[in-house]
């Protein structure tokens, strides 16, 4: 039976105004949400993918590139995730999934394949989290970004960060590398029953301290 | 423990996609009949959801792609855009293409380049190109047709005079856009040097203005490994 990873159209929630003191990105009055671009994708306005990609282009090639680490392969990724969103428009509906998060999921997920497909996993960051924190660190705030994901990707990385360091590090091979449990065993000889432990545990710690995003 | 809980156990690594394909099968078949179990899907991909969309934003502001994805991004859309807007029309080209192959299995190539030049074929020409084809210095006895309509993306091949290969070989149609080149399929001859070939090219023709044929691999190839055997253009 072949794996279905669900993909469901993504949800809509309506920009909330910024409150955060971090900085402030004025939202010129009339500018489109995401929301707003997929209803114009769906009627086939080329602008409405322009804007999108203007705002998410970033997100979605630079955890492609995280995951590939080749350029090329991570734009033929990026492209695909947008054709994607194209063609899926006209099945839009409300739900509880940002546009922003369905395409990093997709590109996690297209990611994944083309690094199964090449064998190219490897262990090159057992611990990817601290690779991001110290990207966070550097980067600042994108100022293309609404002020409300600099927040949730604060959190996101602080909540990642509060987990044991081998949950941690088992986590981080399987959402970056792709590796199946069987393989983390096999490469860190730990006994299979500890690695789908450890990835039960690291889930159910995440989706607690994570809740009040969903 | 319970088939139900040992499902349960699994689902954070069917949601990481981290599950051999037995676990992952039983896990989707189990979800089928639990809503509880899907339930508890949709909230760890929530949780993987947060995890992409925060790994990715700490990335972002290093990395960028060059600027040409988004024109390659937009091109792409337009030209899906503009294939599901196209409107339903008698298919004339199309038809007179699949004309053309079956005057081709019973005529020809010689016979095609006849009949492109009657006043029936000129009637109904419009959008459709010619391109003659003749061979190279060493296969100078060959020559071929191609007819394609320009606003399509399906056209015809005909040739005669090749010589018949061996298994592990093909001839194959080249087109030609500026430094892009295309493949428009594989195909062999038989006994007499005879050979046709349906052209399918996603996007169509508008804008190829050079064709070409070589012999490759049997599977085929991305871009021509070999000399070219027959050339033609626009």
């Amino acid at each position: 039976m072949e794996k279905v990873r669900p993909e469901s159209p993504p949800a809509v929630t309506c920009s909330t105004v910024p409150s955060s003191p971090d900085y402030i990105r004025i939202m010129p009055y009339g500018e489109p949400d995401d929301t707003e671009l997929m209803l114009r994708m769906a009627r086939r306005e080329i602008g409405a993918l322009r804007e999108l990609y203007a705002r998410h282009g970033r997100l979605v090639y630079g955890l492609a590139l995280r995951i590939i680490a080749d350029p090329e392969t991570a734009e033929e990724i990026c492209q695909d995730v947008f054709l994607r969103a194209w063609e899926k428009a006209d099945t839009y509906r409300r739900e509880k999934a940002q546009v922003r998060t369905w395409l990093a999921r997709i590109a996690r997920n297209r990611s994944i394949d083309v690094l199964r497909r090449r064998g190219s996993q490897d262990s090159r960051a057992r611990d990817a989290w601290e690779e991001l924190k110290s990207a966070a660190t550097e980067s600042g705030v994108d100022p293309a970004a609404p002020v409300e994901t600099g927040e949730a990707r604060q959190r996101v990385l602080r909540a990642v960060r509060s987990l044991p360091p081998e949950q941690r590090e088992t986590l981080s091979l399987a959402f970056f590398e792709g590796w199946t449990h069987r393989q983390i065993a096999e490469a860190t000889g730990e006994p299979l029953g500890t690695v789908k432990s450890r990835i039960r545990a690291a889930m159910a710690r995440l989706r607690e301290l994570l809740r009040d995003d969903e | 423990m319970s088939d139900h809980e040992e499902i349960r156990e699994l689902l954070p690594g069917y949601v990481l996609d981290a599950l051999d394909p037995e676990e992952s099968a039983l896990v989707q078949s189990h979800l089928s009949g639990c809503a509880a179990c899907r339930r508890e899907v949709a909230a760890f991909l929530r949780v993987t959801d947060q995890l992409a969309v925060g790994a990715a934003e700490a990335l972002q502001p290093r990395s960028a792609p060059r600027p040409e994805l988004e024109e390659r991004i937009l091109r792409a859309a337009s030209l899906m855009r503009a294939r599901q807007s196209e409107r339903p029309r008698p298919r004339w080209a199309a038809v007179l293409a699949a004309a053309a192959v079956v005057l081709i299995l019973l005529l020809g190539a010689g016979n095609l380049l006849q009949w492109t030049r009657s006043p029936q074929f000129a009637a109904r020409s419009k959008g459709l190109i010619t391109v003659a084809l003749t061979g190279t210095i060493d296969h100078q006895e060959a020559y071929g047709t191609i007819v394609v309509d320009r606003d399509d993306n399906e056209g015809v091949l005909a040739v005669r005079g090749l010589p018949q290969l061996g298994p592990d070989s093909r001839y194959q149609l080249w087109l030609k856009k500026g430094t892009e080149i295309q493949s428009g399929g594989l195909f062999r001859v038989d006994e007499e040097g005879y050979g046709s070939l349906l052209i399918k090219v996603p996007g169509g023709f508008r804008g190829f203005r050079a064709f070409s044929i070589s012999v490759e691999p049997a599977q085929g190839s991305q871009s021509p490994s070999g000399t070219p055997i027959l050339n033609g253009g626009l």
